[in-house]
Parts: structure tokens; C-alpha cells; sequence
């Protein structure tokens, strides 16, 4: 292996293992290789790509989602998902932990993005399962996994961008989308029931369960009414041909604004609160995104992607040894990259090798969904273990280790998608031949 | 030396294509001393706007410049792509030679050298509805793409929506849009037919690619290379916008195929649209100063 | 001092929150005017995509001062004031550099007058200057924290406060 692609590599460990801050890190380790390899102007290469990395139109529902999440998180709207929920949950096997995968899998109908997912639902549940006795190592785990639906089940900003670059439909990517993200939800409530059958120490106790459980359930369900407005407000602008998708974030914000006016949650503390809270995860995120994609283009100037290409071309692979070999490299890169700037680095190399090996550019996208999705939960650089740690304080360690059963889940659903593929597919072709 | 050429342009784009054959070329006539690399679909992290800029400052030694993107760093570069400015494809070969003294020396100016150009499709207006008239366009949200596209069918009567690409099929599919301003290649890449049923080719503007050089770089290499990369280019250049005719001739049969109506804009209709895009036409050459406006003149003498 | 630039940095923070606010507001009004009357605000993806650009620049001071930006805290559990020192250091360096571009950027923008090409023809040293300001921003927030270090004050504090 060339130097200029090894020194790197080690580069990113160092760096980031000193902890320093990762969007920083991520631009050093970028500044120093590009320094040591290659003569270019490197601060004008720097701005020019924080500025291409932010200035994109696609980005802008990152924010809006964001501010809705933080304004979700004032409202009464958080314990009224809970208690509408709790009823129907509490007697699964594994109890109220389903509540953040339920949770999730909603919530990523109104979402496109896994790190807003995991933070809206997570600031809602967290503190209320750790009082209930729970496992705190499941509820971070469950979290981590399930919050990374947000980028598999529609809406999904990810999906918008794959399907951009590689000329494919966004719309047959959405719908592609909804089966495996119900069904990997699906995965990851088996998984939780199996643990409660295994470590019932591990669940939270069950409050008093002598009242008339049906009765709870109905009498709470209209504390649903909010969200079913706020969804409706995102799908129905959007499906009725009012909105674009991310016009359809803002109708959200909106929309979560009057629910909270209507419910008496609104007030100025409320509202400058949301605003610093916006800002705070806007810029943490915003800082990484254009940390990486200067990461990316550094990487694109020292030749990685052709030395990978040369290397994988060279090894002659029949199709299925091929997608192994993709999963290990994306795994490798997922570690380090955020998924936006893997998705833009590899497509180049990937979408040829896979299509011409006989795989649907479709099925291809959403493999390269889950892998990003690997991504957001494996260390060092995973957004969903940085949005659990900003969220719980918690020592990055300690979520890695909590969200490592959630990666293998994921991991076993991408072979069966690779066995399976109908999965993937079959939705789009129903939908649009 | 190896030359990183970034494209936004995807792979497999003919432009791509262009560029792929160009450096190959150029690879067998100078023995591999100049190795050209393609970065396509905005891989090496430039998207378009800042192209000019990146070959300038010698962020890399060569980069496929689209034209209309880079008007706020030079707004001489907007002259190929006033409103209705050339009624054909031959119209805007012929005009590409007339500019292209010109151009090298803007391009000079902001220490680079233009290689060889290539056009894209004219862009076309896709529809949910029959246009007959300019009446009939009235009302219709279409998706525009800049300034001129959102000014030209704007006076048109339609009502445009600036946005941004990744927007425009969930748009379409929900009915949020009626329309599209865009080219036939990009007509395909949406899967149009799914949405909309009928294409007009209204051709308001025409734009333009450059492939251009870092003086710097282009100075460091020997006469010998020089000389020979110059006539590749030249040599390719009628290729490559025979390449741009193909490209459209094919999209079209695909859109006819996949059931769309490639319908045609009646005279009257191009009339109207001209006349309502007449005062923006002045206002753009206005903004374009002296200079600018002494070109487009001496083009126009020449018609 | 520090409280100074910590009313600022809170300042600022709140600005970019406010702004976005104001974007998802429009985009509101967008639609309304588009689907009820044929309008359309040609500018607002333009403003939008600047007003996100400056929004996560300006809020970097007071993430930063906050504990919202990310970092490894491995080296950190063993040694608490080594590691941050080292943290710090890099850090500075970086944010420098990447500060120091940014400027040039903005300068480069304002020397050449340099538009968006838009429907809006944005001078582009606007947006850039308020990136590379929220950048410096941060820099400076980072020798505070130093300073915090040094004199054995909290590095950081909670957001709420
Ligand atoms: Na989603
Ligand atoms: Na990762």
C-alpha cells in the first residue's frame, strides 16, 4: 500500500484517539496528508470544499428536521407518545424497550434523517425507561439500532442522494425503502424479546397492571392525536402535491409550533430554548459534514478510490464474493467516514463494479442505505453513538458496546437482503412495474 | 504528471464519455507524461459553480467548466446562454467558433486555456399538459434551474419553482410541480414518463461546457506535448458535439418510446415567447458592460 | 472575559436558532403563496441553504463551550488534564488553519466581487465572512478554554445555564 493511502489511515486513528474534537480532527488529519503528498494550495482546496459540503439545497431538511425534534422535545407531545404507547408495549416480552423501537420506526415516517431520529425519540425515552428499571446498555442499544431507520424508511435524505448520483428513481428508492426498514424493525423486537427471555433482570417492572388494560389503551390513545397530526402535516402536504420533501419539514416545524400553542406548552423560554438547541446540534453536525467532505476530497486527491478500484478489479470475483468484500470495505470506511461522504466517495467505484456483476441499481442503493446506516453505529465516527453520547453523557465506549448487537443484526439482515433481494424490490416493481 | 479532472457530470453522462475518450487519447500521444484521471459526478467535492475558480487557483491543473454556472465569477461567460439566442443546434456551433477567440481570452484572464468546448442538449420544457398557445402555458408550476430559465418562463405566464434537483421527482410524483425546465438527457435520468406527458422544445437557452487548462500546469509541459494535446482537442471537438446531437437524438427516441409526446413549438408560440423575454434579453446584455455587449453585437452582425 | 464572550457566543447561537425558525417560516409562507395565489419566492432555497451555512459557523463558540461538539474521550478517562491539554492544542491548531482559510475565502470573494450567478446575485463575501467569522469565533473560544485550564474554571458549562 502507497504511503499516501496507509498514513492516513493511521492518521485518522491518532488524531481522533487524542480527542480532539471530530470535526476538527477530521479536517487535520485531512490538512496534514494532503501537506505531506500532494503540492496544492491546501487552504484554498479546504474552503472550497466546506463550502461545497454545506451548500447544498438537499442539506436543508437536516436543520428543519432538527428544529422540529427540538421542539417536539418541549412540548407535552413526548409524554403523550409514551403513555399511548406504554399500554400496548408493556406486555411484550421485553416491555417498554419497544417503545424505542415503535418509536423510531414512526418517527422515521415523519424524518429523513437517522441522527434526528435517534435524538427526538431517544431525549424522549431514555430517562423515562431508566426510571422504569431497564438495562441502560438496551436502552442505548435499542436506540442506536432502531434510530438508524430514519434513513431506511422513507423519507429519507440519504436516499435522495443516492438516487441523484446514480440516476435512479428516488421515488422507486422510498418505496424500496419501507419493507426492509419495517422488517429489520421487526428483527430488532425479536432480538429484544429474546434478550427478556434470556436476562428478564434485565427488563424494567411492569406498574400496576390490575386496572382494565383495554380500557387504558383506548382511553389513551387520542394522546396519539398530535403525532398523527404532525404526520399527516408532512405526508399529507407531500402526498396532496403541496410541498416538496423538505418543504414538507418546514410544514412540520409549523405545524409542531401550533401544536404546542394548542396544548400550552408554547412560551418564549420554550421557543429560545429550541433555538440554542437547534443550533447546537446544527452546528455539531454541520461541522462534521464539512469536516468530511474536505475528508473526501483530500482522500479523492490522493488516489484511495482508484487504488481500491485497481485492487478490487484486479481480484476477478464471482457476484456474491464481491458484495462480502464490499461489506468489509464499507464496514472499514463506515468506522472512519460519515455516510453522506461515503455514499459520494464510493458510488464512483461501486454502482459499475455491482451492476456489472448483475445487481439492480435499486437493490444497490438500499445495501449502501444499510451499510451507511452500519456506519452511524460503528466507532470511532458514527453519528448515532455522537448523538446517544451528547444525549447521555455517557463514555463513547460504553454506547459502542451497547449498540455491538444491533450492528450484527443489521449485518445478518444485509445477507438476507443479498439472498433475498425480492425484499427490496419487490414494493417498487408492484408500484411502478 | 498526473491531472485529476474533476466533472459534476455523472459517469456515463456523454460528457463524461467526451472527457474519458479525450484523456485517453492524450495518454497514448504523450507516453503516459500526461495521465489524465476522471473524477466524475462531483467525486473530487466540485459540484460546478466553483470550476472556473479551482483551475485558476490551481486547485487542479484541468476541470470541465459549464459555462452558465460560473457567471457570478464572470459574467462574460453567460453571453452563449442569453434568452433566445440561437434558433438551432447549427446556429450555436456556428457561434461557437465566432466566440471562441473570446473566449480564450477570457478563460486567459482568469490563467487558464480552453481545450476544446461541448454543448449540452437544448433545455425543453416537460409537461403535464398539450401547449398550444402562450395562453395554455399560464399558471403551470414548472421547476426552473437559474436565473434566466425562472425570468424567460416566468414573463411566459407559468409560475416557476426553483428547486433544487433532488426535490424535483418526489415533486412531480406528488403534483407539487407540473413541469420541468430541463434538458432531454436529464428528462431520461428523472424517468419523466412516469409524471408527465409531453415535451416541447422550446430551447430558451443553450449551454455550454468548456474543457479548459491551468496556464501553469499547460506551461510546464514541452512544446512537443503541447502541440499535440492542442490537436487532439481540436480534432475532437466536432466529435464530441456530433456526441451532443447524438445524445439528444436518443434521449428523444427513448422519451417517444416510453410514451411521451415530443410535441412542437408552433411559430406563433416561439414569437410570443421571444417577445416576452426581449426586455430581459437587453437587461442581461446590459449587466454583460462594454465589453460584452461589443461581442454580441459583432455576433449579431455576422448573422 | 470569559462571561463576555460567553454572552456572545449564547448571542449567536440563539441568532442562528431564530434564523432557521425564520426559513422554516417562509417555506411555510412558500407554499401558501404558491399553491393559493401562482407566487413564488425565487430566493428562498438560496437564503435558505446561506442562512444553514452561517447557522452552523455561528453556533460553533457556544457548542463548543457547551460540550456539544463530539470527541473521543478515551485518552480523556485516563488522563483528564494531560488529554485536554493535547485536545486543546491540536484543536487550536486546526481551528486556526481552518479559520485562517475561511478569511482568505471571504477576502478572495470580496476582492473579486464574486456573485451566487443567481435569480438572487448574492455577493458571495457576505455568507463566506460570516462563516469565517463564526470559525474565528470558535478559535478564540478554544484559548479560553485553555485559559479555563489553566485557572482550574469549568471547561465547560451547561447549556441550560
Ligand atoms: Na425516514
Ligand atoms: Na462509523
Amino acid at each position: 500500500m502507497p504511503a499516501s493511502v496507509f498514513v492516513p489511515l493511521v492518521l485518522l486513528v491518532l488524531v481522533l484517539g487524542s480527542g480532539v474534537w471530530v470535526g476538527l480532527g477530521l479536517f487535520g488529519i485531512g490538512i496534514v496528508s494532503l501537506e505531506l503528498f500532494r503540492s496544492i494550495p491546501v487552504d484554498k482546496l479546504l474552503a472550497q470544499a466546506v463550502w461545497n459540503g454545506l451548500n447544498s439545497p438537499e442539506l436543508l431538511a437536516l436543520p428543519l428536521f432538527i428544529m422540529m425534534a427540538e421542539l417536539l422535545y418541549r412540548s407535552r407531545f413526548i409524554d403523550g407518545l409514551f403513555e399511548a404507547l406504554e399500554p400496548w408495549l408493556r406486555h411484550l416480552p421485553g416491555g417498554l424497550l419497544h417503545i424505542n423501537i415503535v418509536g423510531c420506526t414512526l418517527f422515521a415516517l415523519i424524518s429523513g434523517s437517522s441522527a434526528a431520529t435517534t435524538s427526538s425519540v431517544g431525549r424522549i425515552t431514555i430517562n423515562e425507561l431508566l426510571e422504569r428499571g431497564y438495562d441502560e446498555k438496551l436502552i442505548h442499544g435499542t436506540l442506536a439500532g432502531a434510530g438508524t431507520l430514519g434513513f431506511l424508511i422513507p423519507p429519507s435524505i440519504v436516499m435522495i442522494i443516492y438516487g441523484v448520483l446514480s440516476q435512479t428513481s428516488v421515488l422507486k428508492l422510498f418505496a424500496a425503502g419501507l419493507l426492509p426498514g419495517l422488517l429489520l424493525a421487526a428483527c430488532f423486537m425479536g432480538f429484544v424479546m429474546i434478550v427478556a427471555f434470556l436476562r428478564p433482570d434485565k427488563i424494567g417492572k411492569i406498574e400496576s397492571s390490575d386496572e382494565n388494560i383495554w380500557r387504558t389503551r383506548f382511553s389513551r390513545l387520542p394522546r396519539l392525536l398530535p403525532f398523527l397530526i404532525l404526520i399527516v402535516s408532512i405526508l399529507g402536504t407531500m402526498y396532496g402535491g403541496l410541498a416538496s420533501p423538505t418543504e414538507a419539514a418546514a410544514v412540520a416545524v409549523v405545524a409542531t409550533i401550533c401544536i404546542m400553542a394548542f396544548e400550552g406548552s408554547l412560551s418564549l423560554a420554550s421557543l429560545s430554548a429550541a433555538a440554542i438547541g437547534t443550533s447546537r446540534t446544527v452546528s455539531m453536525l454541520g461541522l462534521i459534514i464539512a469536516a468530511a467532505s474536505f475528508l473526501s476530497v483530500a482522500m479523492g486527491f490522493l488516489g484511495m478510490p482508484q487504488a481500491i478500484e485497481a485492487h478490487i478489479t484486479n481480484l476477478e470475483l464471482s457476484p456474491l464474493t464481491l458484495i462480502l468484500l464490499l461489506v468489509v470495505i464499507y464496514i472499514i470506511l463506515g468506522s472512519f467516514l460519515e455516510g453522506m461522504s461515503i455514499i459520494v466517495i464510493t458510488i464512483p467505484i461501486a454502482l459499475p463494479l455491482v451492476v456489472g456483476a448483475g445487481y439492480d441499481p435499486i437493490w444497490f442503493g438500499i445495501f449502501l442505505i444499510l451499510m451507511v446506516e452500519l456506519a452511524q453505529i460503528s466507532p470511532p465516527v458514527g453519528m448515532n453513538l455522537f448523538v446517544l453520547q451528547g444525549l447521555t453523557r455517557k463514555p463513547l465506549g460504553q454506547i459502542v458496546v451497547a449498540a455491538l448487537p444491533f450492528f450484527f443484526i443489521m449485518l445478518s439482515f444485509v445477507a438476507l437482503l443479498a439472498v433475498a433481494p425480492g425484499i427490496v424490490t419487490w414494493l417498487p416493481r408492484v408500484l411502478f412495474g | 504528471d498526473n491531472w485529476d479532472l474533476p466533472m459534476a457530470w455523472p459517469d456515463g453522462n456523454f460528457i463524461t464519455t467526451s472527457a474519458g475518450t479525450f484523456a485517453d487519447e492524450v495518454r497514448v500521444s504523450t507516453d503516459g507524461r500526461v495521465d489524465i484521471t476522471i473524477h466524475p459526478g462531483g467525486s473530487l467535492g466540485f459540484k460546478g459553480p466553483e470550476m472556473l475558480g479551482a483551475v485558476r487557483d490551481g486547485l487542479v491543473p484541468i476541470a470541465d467548466v459549464f459555462l452558465p454556472q460560473q457567471i457570478g465569477d464572470e459574467p462574460l461567460l453567460g453571453l452563449p446562454g442569453l434568452p433566445f439566442m440561437f434558433p438551432s443546434f447549427d446556429a450555436l456551433e456556428s457561434f461557437d467558433s465566432f466566440f471562441r477567440e473570446d473566449l480564450d481570452e477570457i478563460m486567459a484572464s482568469h490563467n487558464q486555456k480552453v481545450l476544446f468546448t461541448i454543448p449540452w442538449p437544448a433545455p425543453q420544457v416537460w409537461v403535464d399538459k398539450e401547449i398550444t398557445d402562450i395562453e395554455s402555458l399560464a399558471g403551470i408550476r414548472v421547476r426552473t434551474y437559474d436565473k434566466t430559465s425562472t425570468e424567460v418562463y416566468g414573463a411566459a405566464g407559468m409560475t416557476p419553482v426553483q428547486l433544487p434537483w433532488g426535490e424535483v421527482i418526489p415533486s412531480l410524483a406528488s403534483g407539487a410541480i407540473e413541469g420541468v425546465v430541463t434538458s432531454s438527457s436529464s428528462a431520461v435520468d428523472g424517468s419523466f414518463w412516469e409524471f408527465l406527458s409531453y415535451g416541447y422544445p422550446t430551447a430558451h437557452s443553450w449551454n455550454l461546457d468548456a474543457m479548459t487548462v491551468n496556464l501553469d500546469s499547460w506551461n510546464a509541459l514541452s512544446d512537443e506535448d503541447q502541440a499535440s494535446i492542442s490537436k487532439i482537442a481540436s480534432d475532437l471537438q466536432p466529435a464530441f458535439w456530433q456526441a451532443a446531437r447524438a445524445e439528444d437524438a436518443q434521449r428523444m427516441a427513448t422519451l417517444a418510446e416510453k410514451g411521451m409526446t415530443l410535441g412542437t413549438v408552433s411559430a406563433e408560440l416561439h414569437e410570443a415567447l421571444v417577445s416576452k423575454a426581449e426586455p430581459l434579453r437587453a437587461e442581461a446584455i446590459e449587466k454583460l458592460g462594454d465589453k460584452g455587449k461589443a461581442i454580441y453585437e459583432a455576433y449579431l452582425a455576422t448573422q | 472575559m470569559i462571561t463576555a464572550m460567553d454572552r456572545v457566543s449564547r448571542c449567536l447561537s440563539m441568532l442562528s436558532g431564530i434564523a432557521l425558525g425564520c426559513v422554516a417560516l417562509l417555506i411555510v409562507l412558500e407554499i401558501i403563496l404558491r399553491n393559493f395565489f401562482d407566487i413564488s419566492l425565487h430566493f428562498l432555497w438560496e437564503i435558505g441553504v446561506f442562512v444553514h451555512m452561517g447557522a452552523v459557523f455561528l453556533g460553533l463558540a457556544w457548542t463548543l463551550r457547551t460540550g456539544g461538539h463530539i470527541r473521543v474521550t478515551w485518552l480523556k478517562a485516563v488522563f483528564p488534564r494531560g488529554a485536554e491539554w493535547l485536545a486543546l492544542l491540536i484543536g487550536f491548531a486546526i481551528s486556526a488553519y481552518v479559520s485562517f482559510a475561511l478569511i482568505k475565502l471571504a477576502w478572495s470573494y470580496f476582492l473579486s466581487g464574486r456573485t451566487s450567478g443567481s435569480i438572487t446575485d448574492t455577493p458571495l463575501m457576505y455568507p463566506a465572512a460570516v462563516i469565517a467569522f463564526g470559525a474565528s469565533f470558535m478559535s478564540l473560544q478554544i484559548l479560553l478554554r485553555a485559559l479555563s485550564l489553566a485557572r482550574g474554571l469549568p471547561e465547560e458549562i451547561d447549556p441550560a445555564a
